[in-house]
């Protein structure tokens, strides 16, 4: 192997203890960190011999053919959804963009909302032709425009601004205040702000007198309460205070980010 | 037997610790699931912040209008408070694990308080 650098991110690999794994598969992006997308490109660009990668969110799956650190082309896809499966058994090629349109398009549109994806390396599928060598991941970051907001969340800041960061995308309207000073907002917040005003002071205060950890770090959830049915949610920590307006669905999600974030 | 739909919802979420069903006029757990050992001051506690979360007598404790569920997460607990739909006095109050999956505790919990509230469960 000449590529001594994919070498050593290789070996340097083998010694990274905080690999989650589900059912033997490794976890490669949890609930949107790193974005699906950017997560399946950096396996591929890991991917020097040739292997058959699995890409799994729940019950649907992606089988791919990848070799120096290049998407060759997908063989099998397991979805329930209307995904265009004309691309199946077809090379990627920069010759033909239509192929790296529907590679797009199926990629994303499987893996973009998906809580949670697995990656599985196994032995190489018979692909192609031996000169059809398929279009680097590092490319196909450039043209499908796998940047900024589907690199991996910004890691730096506080808890409560990952916290916010992660879940941007299910959040209404959002007011963060630290230190008693509005720091950040987003959406309508005109009904966030009479909450702020005239009734967080009061629930905060009720809700920490009753805890068992007065001082602990909490998320509450009221469902519902808005006028439009949207729920409300607090997280209380430390200095920092963050009210959010949303669609009850996102509980679940909050919830598992707020756990997976604070704990 | 109410204590039994109680029994069965315990049974069918594992991160599930006890459940309580409770009238929000008198601030009282009427029931507990059968294997709860939670004392009658954390009893009451809980009680109190189903009171504090969801609002007594059709009160806004925050918001535009009474909630019909609330949850309070810290690091070690999750506390699922649950009105019934027809009955708002009548609330489940459940305390779950960190990991509890809550959509599916939820959906669960909230079919199990109305079957107990409309007399489905006698």
């Amino acid at each position: 192997m000449s590529d001594t650098t994919a070498l050593t991110q290789k070996l340097q690999s083998f010694l990274n203890t905080d690999d989650v794994f589900e059912d033997g598969a490794r976890v490669i992006s949890d609930l949107g960190v790193p974005s699906p997308l950017f997560a399946m490109l950096r396996e591929i660009d890991e991917t020097i011999l040739e292997r058959s990668l699995v890409f799994a969110s729940g019950q649907t799956s992606v089988h791919l053919t990848a070799a120096g650190r290049r998407l060759r082309g997908f063989t099998a896809v397991s979805a329930a959804s209307a995904i265009d499966e004309t691309i199946i058994g077809q090379t990627i090629s920069r010759e033909e963009p239509g192929t790296l349109d529907m590679a797009f398009a199926l990629m994303s549109g499987i893996f973009d909302a998906a809580d949670r994806v697995t990656v599985r390396s196994l032995p190489p599928e018979p692909f192609g032709g031996s000169g059809e060598r398929g279009v680097p991941a590092a490319d196909l970051m450039d043209i499908w425009e796998v940047a900024a907001s589907d690199t991996p969340v910004d890691m730096t800041g506080t808890a409560i601004e990952r916290f916010l960061k992660t879940n941007a995308a299910g959040i209404a309207a959002m007011l963060h205040v630290s230190g008693g000073e509005v720091v950040n907002s987003e959406g309508d917040i005109a009904p966030l702000e009479k909450i702020w005003a005239d009734q967080a002071s009061d629930f905060i205060a009720a809700q920490t007198a009753l805890s068992k950890t007065p001082d602990a770090q909490k998320m509450m959830s009221l469902d519902g309460v808005m006028a439009d049915d949207t729920s409300v949610t607090v997280v209380v920590a430390d200095d920092d205070i963050a009210l959010l307006a949303h669609d009850p669905a996102q509980l679940g999600k909050l919830h598992r980010t707020w756990q997976a974030i604070f704990s | 037997m109410v204590v039994d739909e109680l029994d069965t919802l315990l049974s069918n979420c594992a991160e599930c610790r006890t459940i309580a069903f409770a009238d929000l006029s008198t601030q009282m757990i009427l029931v507990t699931d059968t294997a709860s050992t939670l004392p009658r001051e954390a009893l009451d506690r809980l009680c109190k912040q189903a009171a504090a979360s969801l609002g007594l007598n059709g009160q806004t404790v925050l918001g535009e209008k009474p909630g019909q569920m609330a949850v309070l997460a810290d690091k070690s607990t999750v506390n699922v408070f649950l009105r019934a739909t027809e009955e708002p006095d009548d609330v489940l109050c459940c305390v779950c694990a960190p990991d509890v999956d809550l959509t599916k505790f939820v959906a669960d919990a909230t079919a199990c308080v109305n079957r107990i509230s409309s007399g489905q469960s006698e």
